[in-house]
């Protein structure tokens, strides 16, 4: 290395950062004390960011349709098993083999996607919310306990619309 | 780790590295106060990310990350400095800031002091990516490899960069120098 720049690094070398100010040094302790305080105040400063209020009242609704969906999927359920109790099967009369019979009904939300703004023919803009749901149907037969399941993905779109004024 | 032994190794910590701290600090922003404020927010985001007992983190972190906390905060401050400086630009009441020129090196005699207020202004003026090496180097305790990884960038090019630092305070320093 050049030797000017050998003394220049050994100046710098030489000096040593200055004391910090006594307020500010005072300042950054306060944050280590009261920790306990600190620490539920991080607590808080990481709670999740959730969506935005219309996605939340959008998402509600979701859930409570597919809330309606599991209910009324589980009634047909009872009731076509039960039709099939009183027309056919009777309590004493031997399953058919290979008979299998729905066991469970289940309608799972998956997710939520945003599709954007639509405009309708109206010239009202909408915001598109695309919600994600699978069902799962499952049968078994009650000769050998094989089952049977079967996913089918389904989704709803919803068109929530945008107050402009 | 108990609270009081927590906020005690924080003290100690900060105790060992505030002055490399305030320099780096004082490196990335553009007055006094500025700096100050970078380290006090810097701090306090450190203390939240890294003291919490539900995160499994007791320890002060290392010294690298404290210098990217830094860097991120005085990204984040000069926005807001920007942002406030066009606002009051647009403004009728114009705040200027009264900057107290504090010096950034201990010295104990007048020429000493006069000596590091030369290399202040020296600092100042060469190309922050040099300074920012520089200082990690000489006052940060950084090795060129932790350098690197800290900027991201090869470790040879920490090592150019803090060369070419060097040529450019011997330049402003020594200006009749070959």
């Amino acid at each position: 290395m050049n030797p000017d720049l050998k003394e220049i690094e050994q100046t710098l070398y030489e000096l040593k950062p200055a004391k910090l100010p006594d307020e500010l040094s005072t300042q950054i302790e306060e944050i280590f004390k009261n920790s306990e305080q600190n620490h539920s105040t991080h607590i808080n400063d990481r709670k999740i960011v959730w969506l935005p209020i219309i996605q939340k009242v959008s998402a509600a609704a979701a859930l409570l349709i597919a809330c309606i969906g599991v209910f009324f999927a589980m009634l047909n359920d009872q009731n076509s098993s039960n039709k099939t109790t009183s027309s056919k099967v009777s309590a004493n009369e031997p399953l058919k083999k290979n008979q299998f019979i729905p066991v469970n009904a289940k309608n799972v939300f998956e997710g939520v996607q945003d599709e954007g703004l639509f405009l309708s023919k109206d010239k009202i803009p909408y915001h598109g919310v695309r919600y994600q749901f699978s069902d799962s149907f499952l049968w078994k037969n009650e000769k050998d306990g094989s089952l049977i399941e079967m996913k089918v993905p389904s989704q709803r779109l919803f068109l929530v619309p945008i107050k402009t004024d | 780790m108990s609270e009081e032994s927590l906020a005690k190794s924080w003290k100690e910590w900060f105790h060992l590295n505030g002055t490399r701290l305030l320099l780096f600090a004082r490196g990335k922003t553009k007055s006094e106060a500025d700096a100050q404020d970078v380290l006090q927010d810097a701090i306090l985001r450190l203390w939240k990310s890294y003291s919490s007992p539900k995160d499994g983190h007791f320890d002060p972190p290392p010294l690298a990350l404290a210098y990217t906390a830094l860097r991120n905060t005085a990204i984040d401050h000069a926005r807001r400095t920007n942002r406030r400086t066009k606002r009051e630009q647009n403004s009728e009441f114009i705040v200027r800031d009264i900057d107290q020129v504090e010096n950034w090196f201990e010295t104990s005699s007048l020429e000493q002091s006069e000596q590091a207020k030369i290399i202040r202004d020296a600092l100042q003026q060469i190309p922050e990516k040099f300074q920012e090496v520089l200082t990690l180097k000489i006052w940060g305790g950084l090795t060129f490899a932790e350098i690197a990884e800290n900027l991201n960038i090869p470790a040879n090019t920490a090592a150019s960069r803090y060369r070419y630092a060097l040529d450019a305070l011997r330049k402003i320093l020594k200006p009749n120098s070959i």
